[in-house]
This record gives structure tokens, C-alpha cells and sequence, in this order.
């Protein structure tokens, strides 16, 4: 263990936590001020490229972070990487503000480079606070402050898009002149120069226990090559890119290739990025395996309850975030409770069983909910799924450390974060396309009777209305039915009557009510008063119809969101399955009293 | 950590055999749990093609093992 005052092991745990929070914010904070930067920089068919570059920058580097974690000063490592991710913070603020740059192109160039730059350094933010916290303190204690790194990581994660939305709406008034959008960028600032500072006066350099060797430059490139195409062939619009399309194969394939090649080259240097043995550990790969599912289930619930409370429970598009809060509780007390538990009874197997049970409950649940589902009924249910997923974020990092030898123990840390974001992006990818998929089978099915297929009446489609929502198909329907009056008004105006014929026969109406209102029109002509009153009454009876048909589509459009986001925790429900199961096998390994090297039988796990 | 490179090697075969399994079988659930679409004939392929990975991955290890 680390010589080191209490005050001194609290400022470098605050300065790391802090980084490290600012990095998990960073995954999610950009997606509210998104049409903001759209509408400032231009660009959108790039947008989606903003979320994407930081993504592929903080997963590809994770275990590269790691093993110079093993090699270098971590000290100096985190100074780097802090370093990193605020110039790429500050560069995303400034993007576009001095026109077009050279090499880097317009505005949404600028912020993707940049954006690819913030990640490059968040990646090791998110691995290292974790790699630190094993310096600091010996496995039995070790517990509680992952626990509480567990819960930053799961606060973060959620209410990042809450942060981004009051900073784009109210960050225009902090200095004239610089738009709110900026400041989700800026905002990182003052916070990352505090924790680089707690980490230069506080942190001790936190040398390595004995790695050595010069870092094989090619496995390096087969890894980055690997995954770089991994990610992004997880993270196309799979709507427009469907799985098996040419580039989505070609990108997967391609990775899969490459990632094969970095194993077989791993296998065979005697310095690789990820040392292979490692798998034989059977604490190391049944936890890399249960953190895979596990970190699909955990992104898979963050990223589609918004669209279950905005469409179905009817919550406003700016408190998504925050109707998410009870999930995000139920992480932070989870993870932390089950630090400390394990700190107190040194045991981790039965809490992260538990835990895995708790997760299974709160997605069965989540599964079961209805499109009449009161908000209450679902904070409980979401707090019950993040009271099930809090104890494995710290847990199986502290797992895995207390198993693999402490001079592996960087590279051993970022595998357990590594595995968790890949198996995030893979959930979100294939749920992802179940939720399309059952949108657009659903919406059809629940149509009121009568208007064939409502979606393409009103203007829209299918696909539209799975990206559009309840709130934009009512939008639709009434300006629908506001143009159907101009039309009819337009016609009855100008004494039109063949223009009235086409547009009663088609409004669909029965042959009754189109009698009704030719026979109106005919008593009407030459009156303008007649002809005001059955304007007057035709508005009317158009208005009525409208909130009906409003009624009846946001309805069907309600029951079709309800339908398809608990087909996905339906199937959601098995990947924490598998999870759970694999839990099983992980093996109990007495937690260390002190970070001194492990033992051989504890290096290997009993296998 | 001074376990012998066959041996780590075998026991990767094993563990992506494993991997490959649980995931074609993710693949299968959410096929089977899906609409009729185009997506769901993709994932069953890609269940089809991740198990028989995993069949083949198996097969190198008891192979391999049978040799040691």
C-alpha cells in the first residue's frame, strides 16, 4: 500500500473521481445540445458523428490506457490523460468560432476531431480511476472507494443529458456572447483544472510494480485497427445500414479479423497490450464475461426508458433526463452499499449474486410494464434495476484485481472496463434494431380502424413516426386536418364546386355526411352569412374530429412505443441471464489485506 | 501467470467457444422474439453463423486437448 496522509489519499481520490465523472458525463451531456450545435454549425448529416468519435476514442484506447498504466508512473499517465480530454474540451467549445480551419474543414469537422480528441483522453479517465483506487488501497479495503467510483461512473452516465439540457438552454447567460451549447463543453474546464491540480499536489507518482519491456508497437495497431471498425460497425444507423448490409458486414468482419490477429500476435510477444494468460484466470475472464452482459443491460436500460416516459408516460422531451433519477438512485446506492459490505465481510460472490437477482427482477418488471403504466410504478421498477446493476460496476473490477497479479493489475482493470463499455455498444446495437423493428410492425397494428395507415394520412411514415413520437404525430394530425379546412374554405369560397366534390370524396367522409354538406353549400351560395356560418360549423366539426383522431393515433402511437420497449427488456431479460449465469463460476478469492504481490494459486484462480 | 502457452491457448478456445455460444444465442432470442423483417432472417443467420463458430471453436480445443 501507498505511504500516504488520509487528507492527501482523500484530495487524489476526489481529483480522480472527479476526472472521471467528467468523462462519463461527457458519453452522454452532448445529446440535448445537439440540435442547438445543428442549428449553429450546420452539418446534420455529420451529427451523429459527434457521439460516435467520442465513443470510438474512449472504448479503442481503454486497454491501451491500461497496460501504460503498468509501465509508466500512473501519476503521469493521468496528468496526460486529464490534459488530454480538456483540450479536447476546450477545442469542442471553440469549434467553428473562427470560421473554416485548414485540414480540419467547417464547424462540424472541427467538433468531431475534437470531440475524438476529448475521448482519446477519456478513455483513460474511465480506466484509471478504478487502476488508482487499487494503489491506494488494499483489496479488503478497496471495496467502499470502488463503490463509490461505481456511483459517480452510474450518476454520470444518467444525468448527463439533464446537464446539457440547462447548460444549452440557460448557458447563454453565464458570458454574453457565447452560445449555451459551448458551455457543455466549456463547463469541463474549471472542474478538470481543480482535479489536475488535487492530482499534482496530492497524487504520489504510483510507480510501477515491475512491468517491464518495451510495448509491442504492431499489437498496438492490430488492436486499434480491430476495434475502430468493431465500434463503428456497432454504432451505424442500423436503419439505414441494417446488419446485413455490405458496410455493416465489411466493418464487423474487418474488426473481428483484425481483433483475432491482436490475440494471435499477443500470444506470441513477450509485452503485448493485454497479456493473454490473463484468460486463464478464471476470475478475470468469468468477470470480463459477466461484465460484457452485464454492461449491455446497464446501456440498454439508460438509453430506452427516455423513449418509454417521453412517448408512453407522457414526461416532456427536457425531463427525460431527469425522470431517469430513480434508476441513477438506485445505482449510486447499490454500488455503494455493496462496497462497503464488502469491505466489511470481505466476501464479493453473494453480493454480486444478489445483485445479478435484484438486475433480473427489475428488468422482468421492466418487461411487463403497460402503455397505461403510471410514472410512480415505473421509478420503482427502474430504481429496482439499479439497485441490481450498482453492486457489479465496483465489484467485479475489485474481483479482478484482488485475483491477477498486481503488475498486471492496469491492464487487468481497464479488460473489466473495456469489456463492460463493448458489451454496452453491442446491447444498444441489437436492442436497438429490436426496438425499430417492433415499432414499425406495432404502429401499424395499432392505428385507429377506419383510417388505413394513419401515419402516411398525415403526411408521415411509419419510420417517422418511430423517430418522431407521440407529440409530433399530433402536431401532424392537426395540421392535417387544418389543411383539409383551407382546402374546404378555399373551395366553398370560391363557389368552387367541383374543387368541394374533390376534396369531400377525398376526406373519406360517408356518403350521408358528403350529402349533408354539398346540400349545406348549395342553400349557402350567394349568402355570405350562410356561407360564414358553414365555414364556422365545418371548423368546428373538422376540430372535433381532429382531437378524435388525435386521440385515437397518439393512443395506438402510445400502445406501439409500450409494445416494443418491453419486447426489448423481454429479450434484455436473458442477456442478464447470461450474465447472471456466468456470475455463477466466478470463483470466490479471499480478498488481500495488503497489496503486496499475490500468491501463484491466487494468480491462476484456482483453475 | 507461468502457465504454459498451450494450455493459455486452449483455454482461449474454450472461452471464445463459450462467448460465441452465448452470443449466437442472444441473436437466436432476439430473432425469435422479434417481427417478421428483414432484420430477423439477419439475426438468425448471424445465430446459425456464431454458434457454428462456436462449434468449430470447440471441436480445435477437444482436438487439441485430445493431442496433449
Amino acid at each position: 500500500m501507498v505511504p500516504l496522509s488520509d487528507r492527501d489519499r482523500a484530495f487524489t481520490l476526489t481529483g480522480i473521481l472527479l476526472a472521471m465523472f467528467l468523462a462519463a458525463l461527457d458519453q452522454t451531456i452532448v445529446a440535448t445540445a445537439l440540435p442547438k450545435i445543428v442549428a449553429d454549425l450546420g452539418g446534420l448529416e455529420r451529427y451523429a458523428w459527434v457521439f460516435t468519435a467520442y465513443l470510438v476514442g474512449s472504448t479503442v484506447l481503454v486497454p491501451i490506457y491500461g497496460k501504460l498504466a503498468d509501465m509508466f508512473s500512473r501519476r503521469a499517465i493521468e496528468l496526460w490523460a486529464i490534459s488530454v480530454f480538456l483540450a479536447g474540451s476546450f477545442l469542442s467549445g471553440l469549434s467553428g468560432e473562427f470560421g473554416e480551419l485548414p485540414l480540419l474543414g467547417d464547424a462540424m469537422n472541427q467538433l468531431i476531431v475534437f470531440r475524438a480528441l476529448q475521448g482519446l483522453g477519456a478513455a483513460g479517465l474511465l480506466g484509471l480511476a478504478f487502476i488508482i483506487i487499487a494503489d491506494l488501497f488494499p483489496p479488503s479495503e478497496r471495496g467502499k472507494y470502488q463503490g463509490l467510483t461505481g456511483g459517480v461512473f452510474g450518476i454520470a452516465s444518467v444525468i448527463g443529458p439533464l446537464i446539457g439540457g440547462l447548460l444549452t438552454d440557460h448557458g447563454g447567460a453565464i458570458i454574453p456572447g457565447i452560445a449555451g451549447w459551448r458551455w457543455v463543453f466549456y463547463v469541463n474546464l474549471p472542474f478538470g483544472i481543480l482535479a489536475l491540480i488535487f492530482v499534482i499536489t496530492r497524487m504520489p507518482a504510483l510507480l510501477p510494480h515491475g512491468e517491464k519491456g518495451r510495448l509491442d508497437a504492431l499489437s498496438v495497431v492490430l488492436l486499434v485497427g480491430g476495434l475502430v471498425p468493431l465500434v463503428l460497425g456497432l454504432q451505424l444507423d442500423k436503419t439505414a445500414h441494417p446488419w446485413g448490409a455490405p458496410l455493416t458486414i465489411a466493418l464487423l468482419a474487418g474488426g473481428v479479423v483484425l481483433t483475432a490477429l491482436f490475440v494471435l500476435r499477443s500470444l506470441r510477444v513477450p509485452n503485448p497490450v493485454l497479456d493473454m494468460r490473463l484468460f486463464s484466470n478464471r476470475v478475470f475472464s468469468t468477470s470480463n464475461f459477466a461484465g460484457f452482459f452485464v454492461g449491455a443491460a446497464f446501456l440498454s436500460i439508460v438509453a430506452f426508458l427516455p423513449l418509454f416516459m417521453v412517448n408512453v408516460v407522457g414526461v416532456s422531451a427536457t425531463s427525460a433526463g431527469l425522470s431517469l433519477v430513480p434508476l441513477s438512485l438506485g445505482v449510486v446506492f447499490g454500488s455503494i452499499v455493496s462496497g462497503q459490505i464488502v469491505s466489511r465481510v470481505g466476501h464479493y460472490r453473494a453480493l454480486l449474486l444478489i445483485g445479478g437477482f435484484i438486475l433480473l427482477v427489475g428488468v422482468f418488471l421492466l418487461s411487463r410494464m403497460d402503455f397505461d403504466i403510471p410514472f410512480w410504478q415505473v421509478a420503482v421498477y427502474m430504481a429496482v434495476a439499479g439497485l441490481g446493476l450498482g453492486p457489479s460496476l465496483p465489484l467485479l473490477t475489485l474481483a479482478v484485481q484482488n485475483a491477477v497479479d498486481v503488475r498486471k493489475v492496469g491492464q487487468a482493470t481497464s479488460a473489466v472496463q473495456f469489456f463492460r463499455q463493448i458489451g454496452g455498444l453491442f446491447g444498444t446495437a441489437l436492442l436497438g434494431t429490436v426496438l425499430t423493428t417492433s415499432l414499425l410492425a406495432n404502429i401499424a397494428l395499432n392505428m385507429p380502424a377506419g383510417l388505413g395507415s394513419p401515419p402516411a394520412a398525415v403526411g408521415g411514415s411509419a419510420a417517422g413516426v418511430s423517430s418522431a413520437g407521440t407529440a409530433a404525430v399530433a402536431a401532424q394530425v392537426d395540421e392535417a386536418f387544418a389543411a383539409r379546412y383551407r382546402s374546404l374554405s378555399a373551395a366553398i369560397d370560391g363557389g368552387d364546386d367541383a374543387a368541394l366534390a374533390a376534396q369531400l370524396t377525398a376526406m373519406g367522409l360517408p356518403e350521408q355526411a358528403r350529402a349533408g354538406i354539398t346540400a349545406a353549400y348549395e342553400r349557402a351560395k350567394g349568402d355570405p352569412q350562410a356561407t360564414a356560418a358553414l365555414l364556422t360549423n365545418l371548423k368546428s366539426e373538422l376540430d372535433a374530429q381532429a382531437q378524435t383522431v388525435i386521440g385515437e393515433v397518439t393512443l395506438g402511437v402510445r400502445k406501439a412505443f409500450a409494445s416494443a420497449v418491453t419486447r426489448v427488456y423481454f429479450i434484455a431479460i436473458f442477456i442478464v441471464l447470461v450474465g447472471w449465469l456466468v456470475t455463477w463460476f466466478i470463483p470466490e478469492v479471499p480478498l488481500r489485506k495488503t497489496n503486496a504481490q499475490a500468491t501463484e494459486g491466487v494468480l491462476t484462480g484456482g483453475d | 501467470m507461468d502457465s504454459k502457452p498451450s494450455s493459455s491457448t486452449n483455454t482461449g478456445r474454450y472461452l471464445v467457444a463459450i462467448f460465441l455460444a452465448l452470443i449466437g444465442g442472444i441473436f437466436g432470442v432476439a430473432a425469435a422474439a422479434g417481427a417478421p423483417s428483414a432484420t430477423r432472417t439477419a439475426f438468425i443467420v448471424i445465430a446459425i453463423v456464431m454458434i457454428a463458430a462456436a462449434g468449430a471453436t470447440l471441436g480445435a480445443a477437444l482436438t487439441a486437448r485430445k493431442r496433449s
